[in-house]
């Protein structure tokens, strides 16, 4: 047994032994394995960090391509909007194209007007306008003792508008008249003298009298407007009463002879045509309707030293396309003494669809002679915007008689008249009327009767 | 003998209703009437006065603004409908108007305006500036434009 425990302790001192030369190395080995580790680990951090970086710098990369990607994504799509709806976004080609050629057309327009071979100024003027018309008749008249025949009217007026800013305006019209008005003489009876004549019809043509030739200054004024509601017109311009002496220009007239009352051209047969001096007028805005006034303090071409007051008021119903005018004046038609009148008259329009239908009433009450009276009425049909149909039952007593002195005067005038008017183009008004004028018997010297047939055109511009 | 009952009125009716279904304006309800934003007037009863200022009756928007009217070209869709639809007036009653009012105190219609986008870029720049364009138009409107009515 000791044998065994010997051989037991002395292998176990023996394996003591050498165990401890094995820890010694194993100690060395591993603090070389430490040292290993450790610098792998400084590898593995530096690694790491460079791993970081590489990934901050792949966030970089992949933020701006995302950027990128949504600007792009961004234009493709404002593209595609400009594509589906141009007027949304940038102008499209289409657009463009239009607008240039819209500048193309005006700069040529423009050259037209205002470029090489024609310059036009307008000295002061914001605005100036220019335009006028042609007016030219054929006139066959049939009277009691014989007829005449021939091209009686070769009217140009030239039309100037001038603005100077939103307030002041100025209005110019000149004429150049040939105009040869119906007349008859009566033949073998000397005690007529023209005065009341009515049997024999010529065309007389006289220079520096109404209805004759030369170049008359028709309408200058100046207007200043304050506001819609009130207006100052200086100069010479239209008296404005009634419906047609206020419309004036055979432009827009259905008939060229204008009423009765409103005969001859320039004249005041019951009141001047044209006045010279000053207007207020204005107008009052109602919804549909409409309220204006015109007042006027001026004088006629044949008193300059007298003057006339006078206005009109007219209330336009929208709905139902009327208009009532009604007119007042009193003055002097001649200088000096004995010319005194006053004047009252009314006027109805109704412009309504097919409908055109004017009326007019005047009266006055002269100072040394009889009272006058004129009106008429004259429904048209429009057929449409080429043809249009009318008739007119006009009457005037002009308050003379035969035996008076006043030229021109035929006692009570009725006139019977149909037209047709003819509008190939808008600026073109062609017509054709018949007319029965017939003369009441004064008592003096019997009544009579004309038929007259006109054909005129007016161009205009 | 032609038997009046429930249903010959009935058919009678919807035929009248076709017919005026047929003949009704292609315009109807398609337009607008576009004016500057600055531009405050109320589009109730606003008819008369567009009327008006087109016409050259008014010149200035009942807010006191002077009216600049606009107008489109003669053949356009645009031009016809704002005839029938705000004017109430043919082709030839405008001609006889402006052959009036030219005659009278020179005064002559409002500039034809060609091209929509013109005409826009026009009412954005002036306060009392108006004029006509289709709904369609209306629907992208320019900075300083705005639909005044729609007709």
């Amino acid at each position: 047994m000791k044998k065994v425990i010997r051989f037991l302790l002395t292998t176990a001192l023996v394996s003591s032994l050498f165990s401890g030369q094995a820890f010694a190395d194993d100690t060395a080995r591993i603090k070389q394995l430490e040292a290993q580790l450790q610098k792998a680990m400084k590898l593995i951090e530096a690694q790491s960090e460079q791993v970081s970086f590489m990934q901050e710098e792949i966030k970089a990369i992949k933020s701006v391509e995302e950027d990128n990607v949504s600007a792009l994504q961004l234009d493709i799509a404002a593209v595609k909007a400009a594509r589906i709806r141009p007027s949304a976004g940038p102008a499209s080609n289409a657009e463009l194209e239009e607008r240039v050629a819209d500048v193309e057309e005006m700069v040529f327009d423009l050259d037209d007007k205002v470029g090489s071979e024609t310059i036009a100024n307008a000295f002061d003027a914001s605005n100036l306008d220019i335009g006028g018309f042609f007016n030219t008749a054929y006139t066959y008249v049939d009277g009691e003792s014989g007829s005449a025949h021939g091209w009686n009217r070769q009217n140009f007026e030239l039309l100037i508008r001038a603005d100077l800013n939103e307030q002041w305006s100025a209005f110019f019209a000149g004429g150049f008249l040939r105009e040869g008005n119906v007349s008859f003489n009566d033949d073998g009876d000397a005690t007529l003298n023209e005065v009341g004549e009515r049997r024999e019809p010529e065309f007389s043509i006289n220079a520096g009298v109404p209805g004759g030739t030369g170049n008359p200054q028709i309408i200058a004024w100046v207007n200043y407007k304050h506001d819609d509601a009130f207006n100052l017109k200086l100069g010479r311009m239209i008296t404005p009463h009634g419906i047609i002496n206020i419309e004036h220009f055979p432009a827009t007239l259905l008939d060229q002879e204008q009423p009765l009352f409103l005969r001859p051209f320039s004249g005041q047969t019951m009141f001047p045509n044209f006045t010279t001096g000053g207007q207020a007028h204005g107008r009052f805005f109602f919804g549909d309707n409409t309220l204006s006034y015109n007042t006027y303090i001026a004088s006629s071409q044949g008193a300059i030293e007298e003057e006339i007051y006078g206005g009109r008021l007219a209330y336009e119903f929208g709905d139902l396309g009327a208009t009532v005018g009604i007119n007042a004046a009193t003055g002097s038609r001649t200088e000096g003494a004995d010319g005194d009148y006053d004047l009252v008259g009314a006027d109805l329009l109704i412009d309504k669809g097919h409908i055109l239908w004017k009326s007019e009433v005047f009266a006055t009450d002269e100072e040394n002679a009889a009272g006058r009276l004129g009106f008429y009425t004259q429904p048209a049909w429009r057929f449409n915007d080429k043809w249009v149909g009318f008739y007119r039952y006009d009457f005037l007593d002009d308050g003379a008689n035969a035996v008076t002195a006043i030229p021109d005067n035929a006692g009570n005038v009725t006139e019977h008249m149909i037209g047709l008017n003819y509008l190939p183009i808008p600026s073109v008004r062609m017509r054709l009327t018949g007319t029965r004028r017939e003369y009441d018997s004064t008592g003096v010297i019997g009544d009579a009767e004309a038929n007259i047939f006109q054909f005129s055109t007016t161009y205009s511009f | 003998m032609i038997m009046i009952n429930f249903r010959n009125i009935l058919a009678l009716t919807l035929l009248v209703c076709a017919t005026f279904a047929f003949v009704a304006p292609a315009f109807a309800g398609g337009f607008a009437i576009v004016v500057n934003t600055a531009n405050s007037t109320s589009a109730e009863d606003v008819n008369s006065e567009i009327r008006n200022l087109y016409l050259k009756k008014q010149t200035a928007w009942s807010n006191g603004i002077d009216a600049v009217p606009l107008a489109r070209e003669a053949d356009s869709p645009e031009h016809e409908a704002f005839l029938a639809g705000i004017l109430e007036m043919s082709q030839g009653d405008l001609d006889g108007h402006w052959a009036s009012e030219k005659s009278k105190t020179g005064a002559t219609g409002p500039r034809e305006v060609g091209s929509k986008s013109i005409l826009l870029r026009q009412i954005g720049r002036k306060e009392g500036a108006f004029g006509v364009v289709s709904e369609a138009d209306a629907a992208s409107l320019p900075e300083g434009v705005k639909i005044l009515k729609t007709f």
